[in-house]
């Protein structure tokens, strides 16, 4: 955290930062592809919660999966602590949307995969896992498969394995889209508590408004394809949050100004690439570019 | 039902063998037929009003004895048992109506009897024996081949290249196609059935392996990936065991073409084994010991297939829906 070089950048130092970072995918009879990422470029502070803020299919995903270093940026780099990443590491865990757990391994064996990479002893493996299933509140649930695990304890228990490795920071990837809407505001209200235990850097995306709203110290948003950061605000909410803020006045200013700016990008952005357009666009929808 | 026997039809069956018939546990069957089977197509006519006295007797015996099996808990027992009681019936009553020489088809009982005094005699033992010992081996030979390859071919796109066209090709040559080479390469006795055995499970082992490690979800490799695993880690805890119900399935598959290989390998390129026992009987028209041989070919194919789906079940129980239950 201290005395790393700063290569690169003269922002003030960020824990994790996007710089320029475009994506393409291979598009049949396309050479060049479609862009799906169009010069992302954020930091986030050390400890600080920040929300990625998107409508649907513009590349939240591809943008995570950028920033663990699982997928290679066509242009841009990712830093850490000012240095570039070039592959995953257990200092960046991801949290994904369909949890990705391993459907053969007990919640406790799920949760300490990431200590066995590490190469933790059995017992130690075991006493550091128990300590994280707790903090999620999934004792009891130690020796069960994910199959007999209702959605929001998969979460929980993918929560688990990600804190479990300690990282330095944590991406979350539309973490509770999949949840009914009662078991994802009190997962969300968890991961408010967890993160203030812990104190992390948590970058999480996101379709929800509210949840952008109710969990994070800033929120990015982002456009349509071809993405970019097209609004940046500070969440000056205090902390910590009661789950009834979500109705008090402060909150819905925010999430209404959000609102607005997302529905207009939803309205207007159709996948409307420089190269070409991909898909079918109306007349009165084209004007976008 | 032994008034029902019809004098001067035949001869008297062996005293052993109407002792057997009795002792069995499933008694709906008439001893009359015991005679029947030595029926000549001259006497047909004389046997058909037999028969016919004697079938629906046999078959309302048979469902009234099996009913209550069939309504009890075992509902699934008793209806295989009913559909195998049926089969047997109907053969029965066709041989005791004569459609059939006894040396091409002996009447159920008969075989029965056989059978009971081949594995008595140990006779068939030995032969399952030598059998099971020839497909334990090319068993062993491909999974550890089929496994390996499979893996390799599934991990490395380069590896994929190269082997598909030179695994593809020898694919659908069907086992049986390849006796006589291994005949040839190995002479009579364990090498072709070694090899034909291998050969033949080799591929579903293969494929199955193949598809497995193809078959990982690129989440869990991200997941794993995240969490720091090495190639090491990722190997056993990741793509082994998300492999797993591919590869037992491939197994199950392969045990299957094993049995089936040995029997062939044995028809022509042994001297012992359950194969090469029917083939020598053909040759002394023994058909009642040909059809034990196979029925316990059968049975023991069948009891494979069990092991191997119980084993699919254990391995893969965190796959099974019924988990939760
Ligand atoms: N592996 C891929 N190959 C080709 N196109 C992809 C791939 N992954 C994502 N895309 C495309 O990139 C766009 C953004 O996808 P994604 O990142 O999953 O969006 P989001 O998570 O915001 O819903 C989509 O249009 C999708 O079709
Ligand atoms: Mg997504």
């Amino acid at each position: 955290m201290t005395g790393t070089q700063h290569t690169g950048s003269d922002s003030p130092r960020f824990k994790i930062e996007a710089a320029g970072i475009h994506m393409a995918f291979p598009f049949a009879g396309d050479q060049h592809g479609v862009e799906v990422l169009s010069g992302v470029s954020f930091g986030v502070a050390e400890g600080a919660f920040v929300s990625i803020l998107g409508p649907s299919g513009c590349g939240k995903t591809t943008l995570v999966k950028v920033l663990a270093g699982l997928l290679r940026p066509v242009q841009g780099v990712v830093r850490v602590d000012g240095r570039e990443i070039a592959s995953p590491s257990p200092d960046r865990t991801v949290i994904f949307q369909e949890y990705g757990l391993f459907e053969w391994k007990t919640v406790r064996e799920n949760v300490e995969f990431g200590l066995k990479a590490k190469g933790l002893p059995k017992h130690q493996r075991r006493e550091v896992a128990q300590r994280f299933i707790e903090l999620v509140h999934l004792h009891g649930s130690e020796r069960k498969y994910p199959n007999e695990l209702s959605g929001g304890m998969k979460q929980r228990a993918a929560i688990a394995r990600a804190l479990a490795v300690e990282p330095e920071c944590v991406l979350m990837d539309e973490p509770f889209a999949a949840l009914d809407s009662q078991t994802r505001q009190i997962l969300q209200e968890d991961i408010l508590e967890i993160w203030e235990k812990t104190r992390k850097t948590i970058l999480l995306v996101t379709h929800n408004v509210e949840e952008a709203v109710f969990l994070s110290d800033r929120i990015l948003m982002l456009s349509n394809i071809p993405t970019k950061v097209v609004l940046d605000i500070p969440v000056g909410l205090p902390r910590p949050r009661p789950p009834e803020l979500r109705f008090e006045s402060g909150f819905r200013k925010i999430a209404d100004r959000l609102w607005h700016a997302l529905r207009s990008e939803v309205g207007h952005g159709r996948p409307a690439d420089k190269r070409g357009l991909k898909v079918p666009v109306s007349a009165d929808e084209g004007a976008f570019t | 039902m032994g008034k029902d026997k019809p004098a001067g039809v035949g001869h008297p069956p062996p005293i052993a063998a109407a002792t057997e018939c009795r002792e069995r546990p499933n008694m709906w069957q008439a001893p009359a037929k015991g005679e029947s089977h030595e029926c000549v197509p001259s006497r047909r006519w004389q046997s058909f009003r037999i028969a016919v006295r004697l079938l629906p007797v046999q078959e309302i015996e048979h469902f009234v004895a099996c009913l209550p099996m069939a309504l009890s808990t075992k509902l699934r027992y008793g209806k295989s048992v009913v559909a195998l009681a049926a089969v047997i019936a109907l053969w029965e009553a066709a041989c005791s109506m004569g459609w059939f020489a006894t040396t091409i088809l002996p009447p159920p009982h008969v075989v029965a009897v056989t059978l009971a005094r081949m594995i008595i005699s140990g006779d068939l033992l030995r032969d399952a024996a030598t059998s099971l010992w020839r497909v334990f081996v090319g068993f062993a030979c491909a999974s550890l081949l089929g496994i390996s390859l499979g893996a390799l071919t599934g991990l490395s796109r380069g590896f994929r290249e190269y082997a598909t066209p030179l695994l593809e090709i020898p694919r659908p040559i069907p086992p049986v196609a390849f006796v006589p080479i291994s005949v040839l390469w190995f002479g009579i006795g364990n090498g072709p059935a070694y090899f034909l055995v291998t050969f033949g499970a080799f591929f579903p082992i293969y494929t199955n392996a193949l598809a497995g490690v193809l078959s990982v979800s690129q989440i869990h490799r991200d997941a794993a990936l995240c969490l720091g695993a090495g190639r090491r880690l990722m190997l056993t805890d990741v793509i082994l065991p998300a492999s797993m119900p591919y590869l037992v399935a491939g197994l199950k598959t392969g045990l299957g073409t094993a049995w089936f290989c040995v029997i062939v390998a044995e028809l022509v390129g042994a001297q012992s084994g359950l194969g090469y026992m029917i083939q020598l009987n053909r040759m002394t028209l023994q058909s009642e010991k040909v059809i034990s041989g196979m029925i316990a070919i059968g049975v023991i194919g069948y009891a494979m297939n069990r092991l191997m789906v119980f084993i699919h079940r254990k391995v893969v129980s965190w796959r099974v829906e019924s988990i939760r239950a």
